[in-house]
């Protein structure tokens, strides 16, 4: 494609909209096909209807009113031939004569010599080759030899991202056609469905302990014969379960499932406020290097995301105590290519497997949230602390997910371990039980849950500062080792006891405060002098 | 002072030699060297197409001349000169388009000037062809 011919694309892109005969020809086209059309359907379609629009426009440009032709210099005319001419104001006239033209920049060309409805005679250049009323407009041609719908499919694939965006806005704005699952119809051509279809539909859910279950089968249960199309019935069913506060959809990106929201976990409906956190924004904290790498290594869920991490295959990951607590998994940048994805839905029901027994355990996958529920009954089986090593492994099935809890033989270990005095949270070492594989630096055992969670209540509804709670656990923890210096990774464990935190704010208290001093790899110690005392 | 305005080249065809004279004053330093007699090519005619509307004006060499090379020059217009040349000037570089008084003051940076120019171009003894269009005349040369 040459450049000009580019440019003129490119200003043809920028300025796409839809026009009320685009919607017009859309829904007469839904109308014919009485069947719901994907994205690239209802995108092509659209293109081709404009694409054919403007080549009618520029034909008639062409060839004028009836016969009257619309001038062009690179063309031929013959005495008698009527022109139009638009950049005089539409003004036309008929040719009376022709004579040979010259001069030293064009060389030699035709003169036409027109008389003109405004009883003037002018003369106007022909078969003048370059001239800037000869250039062809859109060029709908494209690339040589494309017929209007290959140059259609070429947009798409080299701008289909402008457009698309631009008519899926347009179309949503306009609301007569709707969408649902990437498919398009016209929202009064749908199938009715009733309240008393919608009430059965509930009863139908409720017995299948609220789902999930496709609108197929949803169908086949309400007994509906699918006369006539049966992609129209259940796009038509679905828009109406869309409406329904009742039904959630629960599907990942390509499928659709209905669950009913009465019965869906309540940490899915009003998440734990155990694991709410404020995503990092970049740059924010200004770690050294060292402990830049560090906090990557850590996958926090609320740690900015990696661009480069292209994960595959399983993961291994390290359980924090937010998590264990509450019986779910992050879902981070690391872990999201195990785990469907859903372009709208912000839950999708998942099957969570255990590798080791086979047992089924129903998930959830909370996208905005970032975090993946079900887990609590595999870490209540098999003791599994925080710092355990975990493994997730893709299945076959998009909506599964393989857990495998690393065991080993079960050791008595000295471990560190969270309780709370007095209403303020203390560690300590103690020998434990241990029979999974774990993070040295990351396990923390935890006495008394019930306590330990009241003293990290109190610190969130008092809004304590992280610079206090990070000197409170840092104090702790300088304790228990001879050296009297404490592992960032460590810490970053026993501050998530007390609060939810990414990594990286923690460890910009390090660098921050003069009292931490940095004694060598990733341990740190603390000067006792240059601290200010706080108070809860 | 909404009278259009232009070179009415039927008024220089009487007078040939001026005209010719005339038009040489206005030729860049490289065409006054290369015109150096008054027949040097004087009466060819050429076409000069329109690059906005592809009309053809037909032009004489030193005119086509004078229009589509020495007109381009940024010094054709600002170059020190009396008004009613730097308003032929004008025309000569828009290709004879018609301009009213109030137009040409603008043009030539002589805003609050339009009574002065009208008067100008009212005395013919000074106006070098600059007339008021005429309806009728289909071809703007």
């Amino acid at each position: 494609m040459k450049k000009t011919q580019k440019r003129v694309v490119a200003d043809w892109v920028e300025s796409f909209c839809l026009h009320p005969d685009d919607y017009d020809h859309l829904a007469d086209r839904l109308l014919e096909s009485s069947t719901p059309w994907s994205n690239e359907e209802v995108a092509l379609s659209l293109l081709i209807f404009k694409l054919m629009q403007e080549e009618r426009s520029q034909g008639k440009t062409q060839r004028g009113n009836g016969n009257v032709e619309i001038y062009r210099p690179d063309k031929g005319y013959e005495p008698g031939q009527a022109l139009r001419f638009p950049v005089l104001e539409d003004i036309e006239g008929k040719v009376i004569s022709v004579r040979k033209g010259f001069n030293w920049t064009d060389g030699e060309f035709r003169v036409i010599v027109v008389s003109c409805d405004d009883n003037c005679t002018r003369e106007f250049a022909s078969m003048l080759p370059k001239h800037a009323l000869s250039t062809d407009d859109l060029g709908l041609s494209g690339i040589e030899g494309q017929t209007v719908d290959e140059f259609a499919r070429f947009l798409l694939r080299e701008h289909g991202t402008h457009l698309w965006g631009q008519i899926k806005k347009d179309l949503i704005s306009r609301g007569e056609i709707v969408c649902l699952a990437g498919y398009w119809f016209p929202r009064d051509l749908l199938v009715e469905i009733s309240s008393g279809h919608l009430n059965l539909v509930e009863a139908i859910l409720d017995v299948s302990a609220g789902g999930p279950l496709t609108p197929e089968e949803i169908l086949q249960q309400l007994g509906v014969r699918a006369d006539g199309d049966r992609q129209l019935m259940i796009f038509s069913l679905n828009y109406a379960l869309q409406q329904d506060q009742r039904f959630d959809e629960v599907g990942p990106s390509g499928s659709v499932l209905w669950f009913l929201r009465s019965m869906e976990p309540t940490e899915i409906i009003f998440p734990p406020e155990r694991l709410r956190c404020q995503p990092v924004v970049p740059d924010v904290h200004l770690l050294s290097p060292d402990l830049e790498q560090l906090a990557l290594h850590l996958h926090d869920e609320f740690s900015p995301e990696n661009e480069s991490y292209g994960a595959e295959g399983p993961v291994e990951m390290v359980l924090s105590y937010p998590h264990r607590c509450t019986g779910t998994l992050p879902l981070g940048a690391n872990t999201a290519h195990i785990f469907p994805e859903a372009q709208i839905s912000p839950r999708i029901k998942i099957t969570i497997r255990d590798a080791l027994s086979g047992d089924q355990l129903p998930g959830w996958v909370v996208q905005h949230e970032r975090f993946v529920s079900g887990l609590g009954p595999l870490y209540e089986k098999y003791e599994v602390p925080a710092g355990a090593r975990i493994t997730l492994l893709p299945c076959a099935a998009s909506s599964e997910v393989l857990v495998q809890i690393d065991l080993r033989k079960s050791v008595r270990e000295w471990v560190l371990t969270a309780s709370a005095v007095d209403d303020k949270l203390r560690f300590r070492m103690s020998k434990r039980l241990v029979g999974v594989h774990y993070a040295e630096e990351q396990i923390i055992a935890v006495d008394d849950v019930e306590d330990v969670e009241a003293v990290w209540e109190r610190l969130h509804k008092n809004r304590v500062a992280l610079e206090h709670t990070v000197l409170e656990v840092f104090r702790e923890l300088v304790q228990l080792t001879p050296q009297g210096a404490v592992h960032a990774k460590t810490l970053y464990s026993a501050v998530n006891v007390a609060r939810r935190t990414p990594p990286e704010p923690v460890f910009g208290e390090l660098l921050k405060r003069s009292y931490y001093r940095h004694v060598g790899e990733a341990y740190w110690t603390h000067d006792s002098d240059s601290e200010d005392r706080y108070t809860d | 002072m909404d009278t259009p305005f232009h070179i009415d080249f039927d008024w220089w065809e009487h007078q040939r030699r001026e005209y010719v004279f005339y038009m040489r004053s206005h030729l860049c330093e490289e065409h006054q060297y290369k015109f150096v007699s008054e027949e040097d090519d004087d009466d060819q005619m050429l076409d000069w197409v329109d690059s906005r509307t592809g009309q053809v004006c037909r032009l004489d060499y030193l005119h086509y001349t004078l229009r589509t090379h020495c007109a381009i020059h940024p010094e054709f217009l600002t170059k020190r000169a009396s008004l009613v040349d730097v308003i032929f000037r004008l025309f000569i570089a828009n290709g004879n388009q018609p301009l009213t008084v109030t137009e040409l003051a603008l043009r030539i940076g002589r805003e609050g000037q339009e009574k002065t120019i009208f008067r100008t171009l009212a005395d013919e003894s000074l106006s070098k062809g600059l007339r008021p269009v005429q309806s009728g005349s289909g071809t703007n040369v």
